[in-house]
């Protein structure tokens, strides 16, 4: 049976992975306070329910943090000034629609944005996506298929 | 076929560009280590969301010039330090509850009250009136009440006992917010209590008047006392064609929640935050 992480482990690891993940969402939410409330969000998850050794931290993390992110699009977001990450939202968005992973991930959906992240950024694989998003592993070959064949639309339609 | 291997090097190359927020936004910063496990995990939680509410209690409540740090939380809103109200912790500690940030997003202000305080709904049929002017005219009266929230430390079973017919409960916060009819603060602090000069009111000791300045809003502020009575304080802000009024009353002769203080009240107006 794997054991699960212990908090002092888990604290650890958050502040190793959260450059990475909280880089991940910010493609996926686009928007850098929602991005910080979820990962802050899916630090305290670990605390409460830590994952296993074995799982993949950042895998775990992100997807968790998409969730919440995801969560909090229904709920207005009203925070004091000093409490923002310091990015805008606009500085994030015109630095992804300068990159080609921002103009490729543009034209997907979030589920869609955060499958393709999680397998090209963070380096999941398919039976890994499945598990932390909680689907089957048919659903994110299919999903990721849509994705990639859009993705391809659009760099055909680039070049 | 798709390119996975350079749009993963993409990947990394752009992704790994976008800049990060600044360390003690997001760092879990632990000031004790309690013996067990439960106390280790709730104790990493609490520091963390200690650092954000403390950041936000110190924003809310002006003090953005003070250098940040960890703990700034203005003194009228810190945890309380003694168990007032049931001890939470194990072996009979003391351990209190976070602040809690409350958003409204639509009236523009957040709100920061501590642990233990809630939001209650006042029973259908209590709409707050003003005082002696029900029948005024242009009405002050619902429908020009927009929005109206009322805070408190009291349990819901408490609570009931205490309902009064158009006032929140004494030693409650009541927000409300009208269309203002094109009234200033001055003249809707006119229109609670005997503080219209023009208007006798029998029984009571009087209104005091003032003005106060909380993050950049001119408040007019009006106390009203009775002798050895209940005393109202309202704080009145225009707002566009708004008017926001926050309003508690102390009452000696009803037993305020554990650790409620006029205090307490004064600082959670003190604290609030214009947006």
């Amino acid at each position: 049976m794997a054991t699960k992480i212990q908090p002092e482990r888990w604290e650890q690891l958050y502040r190793q992975e959260f450059a990475r993940v909280y880089r991940a969402l910010l493609p996926v939410l686009r928007d850098p306070d929602r991005a910080l409330d979820a990962m802050q969000d899916a630090f305290v998850a670990g605390l409460r329910r830590p994952p296993a050794e074995d799982d993949d931290l950042a895998g775990w993390l992100f997807v968790v943090a998409v969730r919440s992110g995801r969560r909090s699009l229904r709920r207005p977001l009203l925070r004091l000034d000093h409490a923002r990450s310091q990015i805008s939202k606009d500085e994030i968005e015109a630095a992804l629609d300068r990159m080609e992973v921002g103009r490729l991930l543009a034209g997907l959906s979030e589920r869609q944005r955060a499958m393709v992240v999680a397998q090209f950024y963070l380096g999941l694989d398919h039976r890994e996506i499945a598990r932390y998003f909680g689907v089957k592993t048919g659903t994110v070959s299919a999903t990721l298929s849509q994705a990639k064949a859009r993705m391809r639309a659009e760099v055909r339609n680039v070049s | 076929m798709f390119p996975e291997l350079s749009i993963e090097r993409v990947f990394r190359r752009e992704l790994d560009s976008l800049p990060l927020p600044a360390e003690q936004l997001w760092v879990p910063n632990r000031r004790t280590r309690a013996p067990t496990l439960i106390a280790v995990s709730v104790g990493a939680a609490a520091l963390l969301l200690a650092l954000i509410a403390a950041d936000l209690v110190r924003e809310a409540s002006g003090a953005a010039a003070q250098p940040r740090g960890v703990a700034s939380t203005p003194p009228s809103l810190q945890p309380r330090a003694s168990c007032a109200a049931e001890p939470l912790g194990g072996n009979g500690r003391c351990v209190t509850r976070l602040p809690t940030i409350v958003r409204n997003p639509a009236f523009g202000y957040n709100l920061t009250i501590p642990g233990e305080w809630r939001e209650t709904q006042m029973p259908p049929g209590t709409e707050p009136f003003v005082r002696d002017r029900t029948s005024a005219s242009p009405a002050l009266i619902a429908p020009f009440l927009l929005d109206r929230h009322v805070f408190t430390a009291r349990s819901p079973q408490e609570w009931v006992l205490t309902t009064t017919p158009n006032l929140a409960p004494a030693w409650d916060l009541d927000i409300q917010v009208w269309d203002r009819q094109g009234r200033t603060a001055l003249e809707w602090s006119r229109t609670f209590g005997p503080c219209d000069p023009a208007v006798p009111v029998y029984g009571t000791s009087g209104c005091a008047l003032r003005t106060e300045t909380i993050h950049g809003g001119s408040f007019v502020v009006t106390t009203v006392s009775t002798f050895r009575g209940p005393q109202t304080t309202s704080y009145y802000l225009e707002r566009g064609d708004q008017m926001m009024i926050l309003r508690y009353w102390s009452d000696p002769n009803a037993t305020p929640p554990p650790g409620v203080t006029d205090a307490t009240l004064e600082g959670i107006v003190h604290a609030i935050g214009l947006v």
